[in-house]
């Protein structure tokens, strides 16, 4: 009987390919969209983002409640900055993207994100002024607006206080910080014999540093309408020059060279609670390790020459022109990033929100449980003067040509009036060419 | 007529064979047909993986080298205005490609030399000699990242290994990545650690030579030297051609170490062929510009090739060549 079912070599092969084939079909084919679902069926949303997002579980399952017909699914995408276009091009983007700042443009510019300002506009219940206006205003090209903003971190000043005290150093001042005091001061912590600093390194080609710099002396990277550069003029010579002469002085900080290869943000971070760095100025995500380690730290804003200023630094949602449920899309993304949604995400990350009502909401999530005196006020006061990194086009073409002039001015080949006029006008045509 | 008569000079024998043969054929049934044809049903599954995601790429990657690409945008038409610019204005391609070929040929004479040193070494009686071999390939299966992180931690100029030997010996440490004349250096360096591989194929070449021919060189009163000059560099020369072809290759397309270790710095004296690709492609997004380089480094590696074994007949030894 057995041998009745046997197929024959040539059967099972044509067998064999009738099923690959039948598969690859399968696997193929163009999914069912449900425009119009079921009620048994929920409608699936992706959400791309590039971490777990810790606290947005919250705000799921409360959407999940409300909300039974939409479906969910978080999407982890690492390498965030290479696998977004990639997903772009292969028409593949999930439905409701967190995007960082200069790619939100991007995408936005070259039609992956749809104009959500209709969505905004039809909302009643909207209220733009909650946000703060630099981060509202951000997202928007041409009219069109291509995201809405979550959360946002501040760069700040944390210091030590046990390593100003051992050396009779004055705490910063919150209200009067200037690059004048904090030479001073970390020249008068700095014991470099023993590598004892008086403040971190900043990683060379990590542009964040040096575009605060430039801020807090009144000069910009770039145009407003990031059309053109402007680090050739004088205020962005003078601060990155200023910025310089203090990494090369040798008595401040160490070189970039003596800390390459050890890490960026993080071991800065650990050197400052270990008492080998007296100043960080760095992102209010590193609160909870700072906690961890268990030292007495504070926070002033960032120095100031000109004028203060710092780094915003946060995400905005925006939909992918590819969805098939735009509409649904809004409804997750708007209930993301209404204040409690902002507030369920940033109470885990140690952020301020970029809504108003979402930093009034208590406890506050920027704020640690320390058993000592942190003047945390400053960290809410900064979203008013805070701005966000430009997003010019072809920013990585252009950032690569501004960073190979700054390691020249850092490592102490050229100076920056020298090299900076030159290198200006070729940025210029690579962020102008759209 | 003159078919049919033909066709009846053949032998009934025959013909009815070849009718049985056509018949087959015609049905399918030809055995040498279905073999054919269930060849290539196996192979099939690899014939489609290679066309999508091997020769699909490659012709992509061949029309997309004549486009400005952004990825997240629709490409438009260029001609030949990427290979142009590539040899025009981009003053960092001549550089990564100046870059890559001395890396190339240090690395690669020194490794051969090294790995051929270790391989004769590791072929003597000595003593612990299977320890010995697993120690000195051992960095072969480290996977390039790793190794890298491993080594950018040892050339650390505070903390890392190397130094921290020199001050022991009274000199003084130096700044292995972060000088622009060290830089390149402590790359080839740190590719030497991969020696594992032409090692082991060096090892099994320097076993399977022919003792007869040492022993005639004993009978002349050969010293060493002249042996190793005169019967083991001519016998292992095929084994020495194919690690400098397969080195040349590899070394061309480096890119973990100076993406991991250096990310092209600094000065981009590290910013390899394989590197500055990579950031036009993933970090610009100049997919075009970057196809195009990719076949620019495709052709080099392809010339190259090609000169080697135009001058491999002037020096390796095949027996029975009569050479």
């Amino acid at each position: 009987m057995l041998r009745s079912f046997m197929p024959s070599r040539r059967q099972f092969l044509a067998l064999t390919g009738a099923s690959a084939l039948a598969g690859a079909l399968a696997a193929c084919a163009v999914p069912e969209t449900d425009g119009a679902p079921s009620m048994a069926e929920p409608v699936t949303l992706r959400y791309g983002r590039h971490d777990p997002g810790g606290g947005v579980d919250v705000t799921l399952n409360a959407f999940r409640a409300e909300h039974a017909n939409i479906n969910v699914e978080i999407e982890v995408i690492g390498e965030f900055h290479a696998k977004i276009p990639a997903l772009a091009a292969a028409g593949n983007l999930p439905d409701v993207v967190r995007s960082w700042e200069a790619m939100v443009l991007d995408l936005g510019r070259n039609k992956q994100f749809i104009d959500v300002q209709a969505y905004v506009d039809a909302q009643d219940d909207f209220n733009p002024a909650d946000f703060y206006a630099h981060w509202w205003n951000y997202p928007v090209e041409d009219g069109k607006r291509f995201g809405i903003p979550d959360a946002a971190a501040t760069h700040m000043t944390f210091y030590n206080r046990d390593l100003f005290d051992q050396n009779g150093v004055a705490y910063p001042d919150p209200d009067n910080f200037t690059w004048t005091d904090f030479e001073a001061k970390a020249r008068a912590i700095s014991d470099p014999d023993n590598r004892i600093w008086g403040s971190e390194t900043i990683p060379v080609g990590w542009h964040m540093f040096s575009v605060k710099q430039v801020w807090q002396n009144g000069g910009s990277y770039y145009s407003d309408d990031y059309r053109s550069c402007t680090i050739g003029e004088d205020a962005a010579v003078e601060a990155l020059q200023f910025w310089a002469d203090l990494l090369l002085d040798g008595n401040i900080m160490p070189s970039p060279s003596q800390i390459v290869g050890i890490g960026g943000a993080g071991a800065a971070a650990e050197l400052l609670g270990a008492g080998k760095i007296g100043m960080q100025r760095m992102g209010t995500w590193i609160t909870g390790g700072l906690v961890d380690a268990g030292f007495a730290f504070n926070i002033a804003p960032e120095p100031m020459s000109t004028q203060q200023a710092t780094i915003s630094h946060g995400a905005f949602n925006a939909i992918a022109t590819t969805s098939d449920h735009k509409d649904l899309a809004w409804t997750w993304l708007n209930y993301n990033c209404s204040t409690q949604g902002i507030y369920n995400y940033c109470s885990q990350a140690n952020f301020p929100g970029t809504r108003r009502s979402t930093n009034e909401i208590e406890p506050f999530p920027w704020v640690a449980d320390v058993d000592f005196e942190v003047d945390w006020r400053v960290i809410p006061e900064s979203l008013e003067y805070g701005r966000i990194l430009p997003g010019p086009a072809n920013e990585g073409e252009a950032l690569k040509l501004i960073g190979d002039a700054l390691e020249k001015i850092y490592s102490g080949d050229a100076k920056a009036a020298e090299i900076l006029p030159e290198v200006a006008p070729r940025v210029t045509a690579v962020i102008s060419d759209i | 007529m003159a078919g049919r008569s033909a066709y009846f000079r053949v032998p009934a024998s025959r013909r009815a064979d070849a009718m049985a043969s056509s018949v087959a054929a015609l049905r399918g049934r030809n055995p040498k047909v279905q073999e054919t044809i269930t060849a290539y049903l196996f192979i099939l599954p690899w014939i489609i993986g290679f066309l999508l995601f091997v020769g699909g790429p490659i012709v992509a990657s061949f029309i997309l080298s004549f486009f400005k690409w952004k990825i997240i945008a629709p490409p438009r038409f260029l001609g030949l205005d990427n290979y142009v610019a590539m040899f025009s204005t981009d003053d960092l391609f001549r550089k990564s490609l100046g870059i890559t070929f001395r890396f190339t040929l240090y690395s690669v004479l020194l490794s051969q030399v090294l790995s051929l040193s270790l391989a004769m070494l590791l072929n003597q009686r000595i003593l612990g000699l299977g320890g010995w071999r697993t120690i000195f390939y051992l960095p072969a299966v480290v996977s390039g990242v790793a190794g890298s992180v491993l080594w950018a931690w040892m050339y650390q100029p505070e903390l890392g290994i190397i130094n921290n030997l020199l001050r022991e010996f009274g000199w003084e440490g130096r700044n292995w990545l972060w000088n622009r004349d060290l830089v390149l250096g402590a790359l080839i360096l740190k590719s030497l650690w991969n020696v594992g591989v032409p090692m082991v194929i060096y090892m099994a070449a320097l076993q399977g030579l022919p003792q007869d021919l040492y022993e005639a060189a004993d009978l002349d009163n050969a010293n060493e030297g002249t042996k190793f000059l005169r019967v083991t560099l001519p016998l292992i020369s095929p084994v020495i051609f194919f690690n400098v072809v397969m080195g040349i290759i590899s070394q061309i397309q480096t890119f973990a170490e100076p993406y991991v270790m250096t990310n092209g710095g600094p000065d981009n004296e590290t910013l390899f062929l394989g590197l500055h690709l990579y950031q036009n492609a993933f970090h610009f997004l100049k997919m075009g510009y970057a196809s195009a380089m990719a076949w620019i480094m495709f052709l080099i590696i392809f010339l190259l090739t090609l000169f080697q074994f135009g001058l491999a007949s002037r020096w390796v030894y095949y027996e029975g060549q009569g050479r």
